[in-house]
């Protein structure tokens, strides 16, 4: 007889093998990546531009400049460049971040050569037409207008701009006059300033031969070579009050954000941060999960994480809740963070915790793909693959006591600030 | 598709998929119910989606579903369609067996718990609040739904038509929506990833085999009768913009010309090359964006065009004007052939990533299963070539005659 209440035996985890990319540096200075898989006949592309935010000098120029590339082919109309592009069968993906621009390319092999020396063409030499950035401007009011509406938006707005203020563009919560102000002048000066050697990583994954690999390097060799590598900027955030709240009337429920300043992707601390982190609010069984959602229904989600910087990081817990039960949520998760300072966790928790994390970092390194995005993910912070057997050995050598000790470190309420956009109070 | 895998049917109905991919230390489980919420009663919209909540409270012999598979290191998740619920599992391979004895012990039976239906309820209400009420536009597609069907139950969405239906389930209707469609003759399961097909049938049948069958559950809807006349519907709301939403039914998802429909709303409004954007966005400037898709619905679809209008445009204007093109003149020009293969292109593209992943591909092979049958879907990319201009000007000519033409006007409320 099948007894059902028993669990069925648990294997531990088969050792991780990460493979290595093949390299070469270009002669323009390019590095160029190459996760080859014979398998994978889409050849996937990352170019990684140090183009972000940070970097620009007026507010939205970046995001702006890069996410209009596909409207900026020199020859050919934006209508022209898209078909062009899906007769290739290619994907292009454009996204900006405070540090990084990505261009992620997709396309069958069959149509590499042609497709990657069509992209090259634009990203060479872009022309930023006034035409198109006229329709930009007014896609991209209409995009503010509708997310303006957003408290969970909001929220994340004034979270940043609390951190970095109002001195600097990459701080400014933007505006319709920021989008107004952007001329063809301001992103072609941003362009040439940003898209050179220095500033450029290449990584490529899929089913490239030899010929393949030779036409993709020639076609980066033609990059611009520049030597004006872009410096991180020093960010020093400011003491924060404990609460900003954004009062509005018509919510249905409320945006609830608690952040602090916290530490750095290389600190030493980190991997045992994340531990503490995803059991505070990481996963689906993480305390405030389980507080506010299975215990209690008063949220759909609730979650938390860091936003990495160079040298800090922003850890923030994040939901939304019924407008009465706002004040019921900020304290729970005071009340959890309290718990985790001043009892220990017990081990099967913890255990749960470790397992769920080493889960994980096995998915994300599933396929070449995926390797290759964490690959980049550890070169945008100097780092190597060692920093993933780092994570791996950090989670299995930590104790129930170093959770406590980290949370009295970081989870102290008086270095949170909350912020609650929505119908708060509620009457 | 030209995913590999094989099939076992064990004697309670349970179809058994098992796809192999030795190249990942990985494997996923999927479990897809053929219930959905066009199953729903329409005074009950929402139970489908509120029992996909409650399928994670525990089950007869196991009290916690998540923490087994923590243990793990697994994820799981689950979402519920218009046709189905489907749930999955991703985790290392090498403890598949935890994943079939909790996603058994939940087909054989539920806790059924009062208390924690009550927080699931609530849960439920918040996601609802959150998906339709507390943002811009949050209602527009189960507007659009409920206008352009008339009796078929895709009239609602998923999330259910109003708050009340959700406050008002009880444990009894929970019980009645299990035993009714919950069983195993009404389930596909697929293993996939670092797994052998032996040891998966082994493993299966052990944990499901002696869970007992229920009776084949009626799919028997309201239909629509076909539409003889144009329908318009206005509303306003408190968005920044205007909206225009435009509705024809079509076939469902196993409709032979399935794959013409697909490829004539790429040709019409997927990307800045298609014929609408051209000339509306492009040339004439009445919109900012315009985009037309299909809905791939096991019942009646809909072939769908939304667009925003630019500034100072009347939406009623730009509309006459849009019917004026897709029903007055030739949509299409000498240049066809080349679009049409320029489509097909990008959608033998994303039909070959969105195979790259093994969860995807074991998702799609779930899913393919719970419509019909696998076999069905064989070949889709040869499917999609295998359409021609003639097909295109067929259908469109069939379809977007103005009598079939539903129009949604979404309008901002002015202050």
């Amino acid at each position: 007889m099948l007894d059902r209440t028993i669990a069925p035996p648990i294997h531990d985890f088969e050792p991780f093998v990460l493979p290595q990319p093949s390299s070469v540096q270009l002669p323009n200075g390019i590095p160029f990546k190459l996760f080859i898989n014979p398998h994978l006949d889409l050849i996937h592309f990352i170019i990684r531009v140090k183009a972000g935010v940070f970097f620009e000098k007026q507010k939205n120029v970046a995001a702006f400049c890069y996410s209009i590339l596909s409207e900026c082919h020199p020859s050919l109309s934006a209508n022209e460049f898209d078909g062009k592009l899906d007769y290739f069968g290619a994907t292009l993906n454009l996204s900006v971040g405070f540090e990084y621009v990505t261009i992620s390319f997709i396309v069958p092999k069959t149509n590499c050569k042609n497709a990657f020396s069509f992209l090259s063409e634009v990203l060479i030499s872009p022309s930023f037409k006034e035409e198109s950035v006229k329709k930009q401007k007014e896609i991209k009011i209409k995009n503010w207008e509708y997310s303006s509406l957003k408290t969970d938006i909001r929220a994340n707005r004034l979270m940043y701009n609390a951190f970095f203020g109002n001195e600097k563009p990459y701080g400014k919560i933007i505006e319709i006059s920021d989008i107004q102000s952007i001329t063809p002048e301001l992103l072609t000066e941003f362009y040439h300033d940003t898209f050179s050697a220095p500033n450029i990583k290449v990584y490529a994954t899929g089913n490239i031969d030899d010929e393949l690999e030779k036409h993709i390097a020639t076609c980066i060799s033609h990059f611009p070579a520049g030597n004006r590598s872009m410096t991180t900027p020093q960010i020093i955030f400011p003491k924060l009050p404990p609460k900003i709240v954004d009062y509005w009337e018509n919510a249905m429920q409320t945006s609830l954000v608690l952040c602090r300043p916290c530490l750095s992707y290389t600190d030493q601390e980190y991997f045992d941060f994340e531990i503490l982190s995803t059991f505070l609010g990481g996963y689906f069984g993480s305390r405030l999960m389980q507080n506010l959602r299975e215990k209690n229904g008063y949220t759909y989600s609730v979650n938390s994480a860091s936003s990495y910087f160079a040298d800090q990081s922003v850890f923030f817990i994040e939901t939304e809740v019924n407008n009465d039960n706002v004040d019921y949520a900020i304290e729970a998760c005071f009340t959890e963070m309290k718990i985790l300072r001043e009892q220990l966790a017990d081990e099967e928790e913890l255990n749960n915790v470790k397992q769920f994390i080493l889960g994980s970092l096995m998915r994300s390194i599933d396929g070449t793909i995926q390797y290759m995005k964490k690959y980049i993910g550890w070169e945008d912070y100097a780092m190597t693959e060692q920093s993933f057997y780092d994570g791996i050995a950090a989670v299995q050598k930590a104790d129930v006591q170093l959770i406590e000790s980290l949370a009295n470190k970081y989870l102290k309420e008086e270095d949170f600030t909350t912020i609650v956009v929505g119908k708060y109070p509620s009457k | 598709m030209s995913v590999p895998f094989q099939r076992h049917v064990l004697s309670n109905g349970l179809r058994l998929i098992v796809h192999e991919d030795h190249t990942t230390p990985l494997a996923s489980c999927n479990v897809v119910y053929n219930v959905g919420s066009r199953d729903e009663h329409p005074n009950h919209t929402g139970l489908a989606h509120l029992f996909e909540h409650y399928m994670f409270c525990g089950s007869r012999n196991i009290g916690n579903y998540d923490k087994p598979l923590q243990k793990i290191g697994a994820i799981n998740n689950a979402y519920t369609s218009q046709d189905i619920t489907h749930y999955y599992i991703v985790l290392p391979a090498n403890n598949i067996e935890t994943a079939l004895w909790l996603e058994s012990d939940r087909m054989l039976e539920l806790a059924f718990n009062q208390k924690e239906l009550d927080i699931q309820k609530s849960v439920v209400i918040e996601e609802f609040k959150e998906t339709s009420l507390n943002r811009p536009f949050g209602d527009l597609w189960c507007l659009f739904n409920d206008f352009v069907y008339e009796n078929y139950p895709y009239k609602w969405l998923p999330i259910g038509k109003e708050i009340s239906h959700i406050q008002n389930v009880t444990m009894d209707m929970m019980k009645d929506f299990f035993y009714k469609y919950y069983r195993p003759n009404n389930a596909v399961l697929v293993v996939s990833g670092n797994v052998y097909f032996t040891e998966v049938i082994q493993l299966v049948e052990k944990w499901f085999g002696s869970i007992p069958q229920g009776s084949s559950p009626s799919k028997n809807f309201s239909v629509d009768e076909p539409q003889e006349t144009a329908k318009v519907l206005e509303v306003k709301r408190k968005v920044p913009y205007d909206m225009l939403m435009k509705g024809w039914k079509m076939g469902p998802r196993l409709d032979p010309d399935f794959y013409a429909y697909d490829l004539l709303s790429d040709l019409l409004g997927t990307g800045q090359s298609s014929y609408l954007y051209e000339k509306f966005v492009t040339e004439q400037h009445l919109f900012t964006d315009i985009s037309a898709s299909v809905t791939a619905t096991n019942g009646p679809g809909i072939f769908v065009l939304s667009a925003r209008p630019a500034d100072g445009i009347n939406l009623v204007d730009a509309n006459r004007q849009l019917n004026d093109y897709l029903y007055q003149t030739p949509i299409f020009d000498d240049k066809l052939d080349y679009h049409l293969q320029k489509v097909k292109n990008r959608c033998e593209s994303c039909l070959l990533n969105n195979e790259i992943k093994m969860e995807n591909r074991s998702s799609i092979l779930a899913v393919s299963e719970t419509i019909s049958k696998i076999e069905d879907f064989d070949n889709e990319i040869e499917q999609y070539r295998d359409v021609t201009t003639d097909d295109v000007l067929r259908i469109s000519r069939f379809l977007l005659q103005e009598k079939n033409d539903n129009t949604l006007f979404y309008l901002a409320e002015k202050d």
